[in-house]
């Protein structure tokens, strides 16, 4: 607890010294930093010990704060500090240049976001918790709007804004109402909402894929990586009852809601052009599998079969941190890329890889791993919520095998959606040859920008080798969490950790065999002269780079395929001569919650919001003749409805 | 006849009066008229505490000094200062208001019925509170806010709040409710500030635009209303 408390303090103090560096960027960087590292390494060591029960759940009580940390909080802290670190890093590098004298700033308001996310784990109280979630939401809108030169970032910035403050809107009630009486379901369905809206839940996750982009890099790994996580901890952390009709409710709800979410996130994430639209697509899509992971184990909860839950729960929580680790190395990964192209657009990159042969690395690996591929890391939790959900389709129960079947399929259709996109993401930016001057041009980044993909990397594979040992905790927590206890004669929890322990052997096994043949390869290679050729050059007799696939064109198929559900806008341009000089073709894909339900319900306000402001005439008499007559019917209704006279 | 029972019956006819003043605004267009029709109001207003008084008492200085004021300002110097403002701002009718005097005379009689209908249920705090007092008080201040509705012209306008103003006044004294002589020298003082401010402006006004009509001045907003009220005032100029 106190080295928490150690972390808020130092995050706090660091984001105010910041500023106080004013127009020195280097000095303010290297404050924010140094404080920002300092913070979430004692963070990181202070949360392990809470989560392994090394050190005991604590209340701290000063004033009107009232913060107490466990075993859920440190679970939640987690992700904090697995997406902060590199991205701290990172962030030095992604703004030198880049920040016109306002590091300070910058650093500020990227440290009280961190430790407003630190401050939401803590908080017991509602009041409490809504001053910490509302900060973070607008500190982080702060960071979204940092490039605020931009039409499109504002744009972003706003839209992130109003789902930041519906979202308290909902949440608002929902801590009003919590635990009593009628009210409960309400409050849970108002607090799904509220909080959903920071997870991106479908209909809901409008303002990811405009918000993450617009960001810079570092902001969005964190905000990628451990703010949306903060969604389903508040939901967890909801006073729902353990009954099994509550139970049962909440368990569809987020199944339902997850296999949406993760189905129409990836589907979504190939269509893409820009790849941190991309990776906030499939953020969405990893929301999904955790809402995926914790219906299903709040179902098996319901349903009386303990194991489901602890095995599901158990997956979400270890998908959580691999996606805190993986997607964040992703998202800073696309920054390097940004800042050595000066674009994102993945269609005007290509050849990276020859380039950035480090960035190229990290991001190959993140992107297999979030695959959910074996042998890495990102494979463990997708394989636990699959075991869940066999164990659920073989449960003889059936709502079970109803639940199970559909988890199954999806998981097994994302999984591969997944790769689809992960693969055009990798082939379009860093296969085949540059096909811009810029791209070709790039350069790879400065060390201070590779140690945060490499510390990424590393977090990644203590991960993968600790998942066994980390079991145990998250069986417990899914007992506390669903109020199911796994019977210690139950040889559960030993399975489990078994089955990830073969498979880091197995990953073990895979990296010493692939590090075997590599160096075998080398040192073969070192014996021959190595010629150099254009990339394709064996297959064309003049390549040039606008033979190759684009992106868009290698999703075409999976794109045509979904054409229904993803209403992509192709624009075609060719000239009707007979020898066609200039071609073009640009393929759009609108949000599909954007295009059928906000858009319509923001047009049909925004023309009321006309037609009431025809009101506002400019008439002085119409001004007095609407007060006067808003009087008299206040004053009719209070008596003559109200009783005020008697 | 005894004094308490002249006072008796002077209290309604007061009341009476001033329903009738009301009634005359509705219909008068020309604005000298309406400046007298206010002053005379004004009047009727300063007389009601003292026709209120019970006069077995001795008299109380505060009620005469806040009658004298109240006829002083209302009856003399607003009044006055309102017909300067009309005669260096050059009008002399409301020509063409938004609503006709016929269908003027109308509403008013329609809020006076409301109001004599509204008030049947409105308790009277004491005995010697007249009947008229809270439906005649009433009638008055619907018919100021009417004026400031209904007519296009700043004096017109400032005709309609201290009507609206009068109203006020007439229904705390009909009700005998003494604020002390604090709030009543404020309200005053508010009142004439008012007039003050709106005669500077209405002046400006009508040497600035040639013209003293207030609908004309949603020009001046921050939003410039539809195309087709601009449309039209250009057809009107």
């Amino acid at each position: 607890m106190n080295l928490i408390l150690i972390t808020s303090a130092l995050l706090l103090l660091g984001g105010l010294a910041a500023p106080l560096c004013r127009k020195r960027d280097s000095l303010a960087a290297a404050v924010g930093m140094t404080a920002g590292l300092l913070a979430c390494v004692t963070g990181l060591a202070g949360a392990l010990a809470l989560l392994c029960g090394i050190l005991p759940a604590a209340t701290v009580k000063a004033g009107a704060l009232s913060l107490s940390a466990d075993a859920l909080s440190a679970l939640f802290l987690l992700p904090i500090f697995l997406a902060g670190i590199p991205a701290i890093l990172h962030a030095k590098g992604y703004l030198a240049g880049h920040a016109g004298g306002r590091t300070g700033w910058f650093w500020l308001f990227f440290l009280w976001t961190l430790g407003a996310m630190v401050w939401v784990t803590l908080a017991r109280t509602p009041v409490e918790f809504l001053v910490a979630w509302e900060m973070m939401g607008m500190m982080s809108f702060a960071l979204v709007a940092f490039e605020y030169h931009e039409k499109s970032t504002l744009r972003a910035a706003w839209i992130y804004l109003l789902a930041c403050h519906a979202g308290a809107a909902f949440l608002i009630p929902a801590f009003i109402f919590g635990g009593c009486g009628i009210w409960a379901m309400g409050a849970v369905i108002a607090g799904l909402i509220g909080f959903g809206l920071k997870i991106g839940f479908p209909l809901l996750h409008v303002w990811l894929p405009e918000a993450h982009p617009a960001a810079p890099a570092p902001v969005s790994a964190v905000m990628s990586g451990a703010m949306i996580n903060l969604g389903f901890y508040g939901i967890l952390r909801m006073p729902y009852a353990l009954d099994q009709a509550t139970l049962q409710t909440l368990g569809w709800i987020l199944l339902v809601l997850g296999l949406t979410g993760a189905s129409g996130g990836i589907l979504f994430a190939v269509a893409q052009r820009n790849l941190k639209r991309l990776l906030a697509y499939s953020s969405i899509e990893n929301m999904g599998i955790l809402g995926i992971g914790f219906g299903l184990g709040f179902l098996g909860a319901a349903y009386g079969s303990p194991v489901i839950a602890v095995t599901a729960f158990s997956g979400a929580f270890l998908h959580m941190l691999n996606h805190a680790a993986l997607k964040s190395s992703l998202f800073l990964g696309a920054g390097s890329i940004l800042r050595s192209t000066g674009t994102l657009n993945m269609d005007r990159m290509g050849g990276l890889a020859k380039r950035m042969p480090k960035t190229f690395l990290s991001f190959l690996f993140s992107a297999i791993s979030l695959s959910g591929l074996p042998p890495f890391n990102g494979f463990l939790g997708e394989l636990l919520i699959y075991i869940a959900a066999f164990l659920a389709l073989n449960a003889g129960i059936t709502a079970l095998t109803g639940a199970g079947l559909p988890v199954l399929l999806i998981l097994a259709m994302v999984g591969g959606l997944a790769a689809v996109a992960y693969v055009k993401a990798l082939g379009a930016a860093f296969l085949g040859e540059p096909r811009t001057q810029a791209a070709a041009e790039a350069t790879e980044r400065p060390f201070s920008m590779l140690l945060p993909l490499l510390i990424g990397a590393v977090f990644s594979f203590v991960l993968l080798f600790s998942a066994p040992v980390l079991i145990p905790f998250f069986a417990d927590l899914a007992t506390s969490l669903t109020g199911q206890a796994v019977n210690l004669s139950d040889s559960t929890i030993p399975t489990l950790s078994s089955i990830l322990a073969k498979v880091a052997l197995f990953s073990l096994f895979f990296f010493a065999t692939a590090g075997f043949l590599l160096r075998l390869r080398q040192r073969d290679l070192a014996k021959k002269p190595e010629k150099l050729k254009p990339t394709w050059d064996c297959g064309y007799a003049e390549p040039t780079a606008r033979m190759e696939y684009t992106g868009t064109a290698f999703v075409q198929p999976v794109v045509d395929f979904f054409a229904s559900l993803l209403h992509s806008v192709k624009k075609v341009r060719m000239d009707q001569k007979l020898f066609p000089e200039r071609a073009e073709i640009t393929v759009e894909t609108e949000d599909a919650a954007d295009r059928t339900v906000w858009k319509p319900l923001f047009h049909f306000f925004g023309k009321a919001a006309d037609r009431i402001h025809r009101l506002q005439s400019g008439y002085l008499h119409l001004y007095v003749l609407i007060m006067v007559l808003a009087l008299l019917a206040m004053l009719i209704w209070g008596f003559y409805f109200e009783g005020g006279a008697k | 006849m005894n004094t308490a029972s002249f006072f008796e019956n002077f209290l309604p006819a007061l009341f009476a009066l001033l329903l009738a003043m009301d009634l005359l605004l509705a219909v008068s267009s020309r604005l000298l008229h309406c400046i007298r029709l206010v002053a005379f109001q004004g009047l009727i207003i300063g007389l009601i505490p003292l026709a209120m008084w019970q006069w077995t008492t001795p008299p109380h200085t505060e009620l005469i000094v806040i009658a004298g004021l109240n006829i002083a300002l209302k009856c003399a110097l607003i009044p006055y200062l309102l017909a300067r403002t009309m005669r260096s701002a050059h009008v002399c009718r409301e020509l063409e208001p938004l609503v006709g005097y016929g269908t003027s005379l109308l509403i008013v009689l329609a809020a006076a019925a409301f109001s004599f209908f509204f008030c049947r249920e409105l308790p009277l705090p004491g005995e010697n509170v007249s009947f008229l007092a809270a439906p005649v008080a009433f009638t008055t201040i619907l018919t100021g806010l009417f004026l400031i509705v209904s007519r296009k012209k700043a004096i017109t306008q400032a005709i309609g709040f201290l009507t609206f103003e009068n109203g006020i006044t007439a229904f705390g004294a009909g009700m005998a409710l003494e604020y002390g002589l604090v709030v009543e020298l404020g309200i005053l003082l508010d009142v004439f500030v008012l007039v003050f401010v709106m005669g500077i402006a209405v002046f400006r006004i009508s040497r600035e635009f040639q013209h003293i009509d207030s609908d004309r001045l949603n020009t001046l907003g921050d939003w410039s209303g539809d195309d087709e009220n601009e449309a039209e005032m250009k057809g009107e100029n």
